[in-house]
């Protein structure tokens, strides 16, 4: 399960130079889509759009890193059900309680990622899955605070200082931006030296040990930071929906979330954006195939990643290595 | 001046004792090389002293600071770097990037700095891209800057290898097997970086199993077998030294197979 985190390919040498820009087309065709047609459309499209957020921060950890991790959903959780309990039983405002519940999450993260990251491959999948399992019977059992499985409604929408976005298309909007956000900081991140060395030790760990890199910080680092992501991918989620309960961040979103990663392209910039996208739209496209629509959706998946084994955003990468051998 | 010091190393592996009671010294200047037969503990000596392996008793001291208990990534950032046997690259990564993340350790900037694009960030981004271009054209390989490191070939990974090392500005630079592999060329291209770094004041410490690159680059050549120190001194003396010529001729070879 392990592939490659850099995106670096040689075929990328023969993808024309207008290819590279086919993620961001791809990405605006379907939020100009959504806004064009807006109600449902524009609600699938918005979920994606929170998938995408979720997906780019596991990116970082799985993608740059190259480590495993079946258990962001807690982090999910963890912001996600701050942010409800902080908007209707106390009172606070959406922006703040979203902005606590990030920040309970990374602290969260950064109590878990300590011991766990020693852990390697299979054990750290298991421990994270772990992990992923007990958030979730916090959530059915603390009743108190999460209301068990009856969950919490009412939760307000998106919104800042009094501001409130209701209609469709404003949320679409605003999530398309966030997800755009996440990306470039994504990007931002790993073309620096904190992500080359994220780069690296997920390539070689000795190596990068060797040459000074402290793999274990880095290691927790590149976890917090995916944790934060997947934080406001939760919080984003409850105020979008404007309800919550323990399935919403169940097992099935790791499994969502994976689909995403590796149909867009692990360790690729744009390719969560794209994965998020074209896997929340996918069995919409297969709706009139009624009774086999899951069918038709899995030969997709299968399809894809036969043909593209490194996710579609490999298709057109945005290859600097590639581009600069031709222009010089 | 001595750069690097070892006293009474030890490291067993069940009953095999792959360090014996080692103890030398590595001067500060020029290059000194270990050598040995197979088996004779040269790759586990390296590993205690870059800290991949902890030693079961003796001490190791870096400019006179003992290091035995520092992790490796904390001995690098002292100025202790090291290849490996097995190349190590970071196999997806440019040639430009490998050796950028060389230069990790000896600059700051922050995801913050990196999210941001700050100024300070920006100017240590050029500052990092400009040292390692000039690395890669140390080592002669700058034209393959952009591509990525597992499609070089062999000798030129070798030689990244080295460039990528020297972007953490080491004080000691140890090269474990450089020349394995290597056809003759590319082993005399590579002698003669070996010699280029350490006129730049860069001690280098390397195991070697060429004899020939041995004898045309090493100052100073310290002979290991059954994981004990033989014999020490300049190669000519070291290359008539009966005891050496035992270890490598007397059988001992030919019974470890």
């Amino acid at each position: 399960m392990k592939t490659s985190p850099a995106t670096t390919s040689e075929r990328a040498g023969a993808a024309p130079g207008w290819l590279r820009h086919a993620p961001w087309l791809i990405f605006a065709l379907f939020v100009g889509y959504g806004f064009a047609v807006g109600g449902y459309a524009a609600t699938v499209i918005s979920f994606a759009l929170v998938y995408a957020v979720f997906v780019t921060g596991l990116n970082i950890f799985m993608g740059y890193a190259n480590q495993v991790s079946f258990g962001h959903n807690c982090f999910a959780a963890v912001a996600g059900y701050a942010s409800a309990v902080l908007t209707t039983a106390h009172g606070w405002g959406v922006a703040p309680a979203m902005a606590a519940g990030v920040f309970l999450a990374v602290a969260v993260a950064l109590a878990i990622g300590l011991p766990t990251l020693r852990l390697k491959g299979h054990y750290l999948a298991m421990a994270t899955l772990a992990c992923g399992l007990i958030s979730y019977e916090i959530a059915v059992e603390w009743k108190s605070v999460t209301q068990g499985y009856l969950g919490i409604s009412g939760i307000p929408p998106l919104g800042v200082a009094g501001y409130e976005v209701t209609s469709d298309r404003a949320q679409l909007t605003l999530l398309a931006a966030i997800a755009l956000v996440a990306t470039l900081i994504s990007g931002r991140i790993r073309d620096s030296r904190m992500g080359r060395a994220f780069l690296a030790l997920g390539a070689s760990e000795n190596g990068a040990m060797a040459l000074g890199v402290d793999v274990t910080r880095l290691k927790l680092l590149s976890f917090v930071v995916s944790a934060a992501f997947s934080g406001l991918a939760g919080a984003l989620f409850v105020h979008v929906v404007g309800y919550v309960s323990p399935e919403v961040f169940g097992l099935h979103m790791v499994i969502l979330a994976f689909t995403m990663l590796y149909v867009g392209g692990v360790g690729s910039i744009a390719g969560p954006l794209v994965g998020a996208l074209l896997v929340s739209l996918l069995p919409e496209a297969f709706r009139g195939f009624k009774d086999y629509q899951d069918l038709a959706y899995g030969a997709v998946l299968i399809l894809l990643l036969i043909y593209a084994p490194l996710g579609v955003a490999s298709l057109f990468a945005r290859e600097r290595t590639a581009s600069r051998e031709k222009a010089g | 001046m001595i750069r690097l010091g070892l006293r009474n190393l030890n490291k067993r592996f069940g009953g095999v004792a792959a360090t014996n009671d080692v103890s030398f010294d590595v001067p500060a200047a020029g290059v000194t090389a270990v050598i040995g037969p197979n088996g004779a503990g040269k790759t586990t000596l390296f590993n205690l002293i870059s800290g991949f392996l902890p030693p079961d008793s003796g001490e190791i001291f870096f400019e006179g600071a003992p290091i035995a208990a520092l992790k490796p990534h904390r001995r690098a950032r002292l100025g202790l770097v090291r290849t490996f046997q097995l190349v190590q690259l970071f196999s997806d990564m440019s040639a430009l990037d490998n050796v950028k993340v060389g230069r990790h350790t000896r600059t700051q900037a922050g995801l913050l700095g990196a999210v941001l694009r700050s100024p300070a960030a920006r100017a240590e981004e050029r500052e990092i891209d400009r040292a390692c271009r000039e690395l890669l054209d140390f080592v002669g390989i700058a034209h393959l800057c952009d591509r990525p490191a597992k499609v070089l070939p062999y000798g030129q990974q070798r030689l990244l290898e080295v460039a990528r090392a020297l972007a953490a500005e080491p004080k000691l630079l140890m090269l474990d097997e450089p020349a394995a592999g290597l056809d003759a060329g590319d082993s005399q291209r590579l002698a003669a970086t070996i010699r280029k770094v350490a006129e730049r004041g860069v001690t280098v410490l390397l195991i070697e199993h060429d004899m020939n690159l041995v004898m045309s680059v090493a100052d100073h050549v310290v002979v290991l077998d059954f994981g004990s120190r033989i014999a020490e001194g300049p190669p000519a003396a070291v290359r008539s030294d009966p005891a050496v010529l035992a270890a490598y001729l007397g059988g001992v070879e030919i019974a470890h197979g």
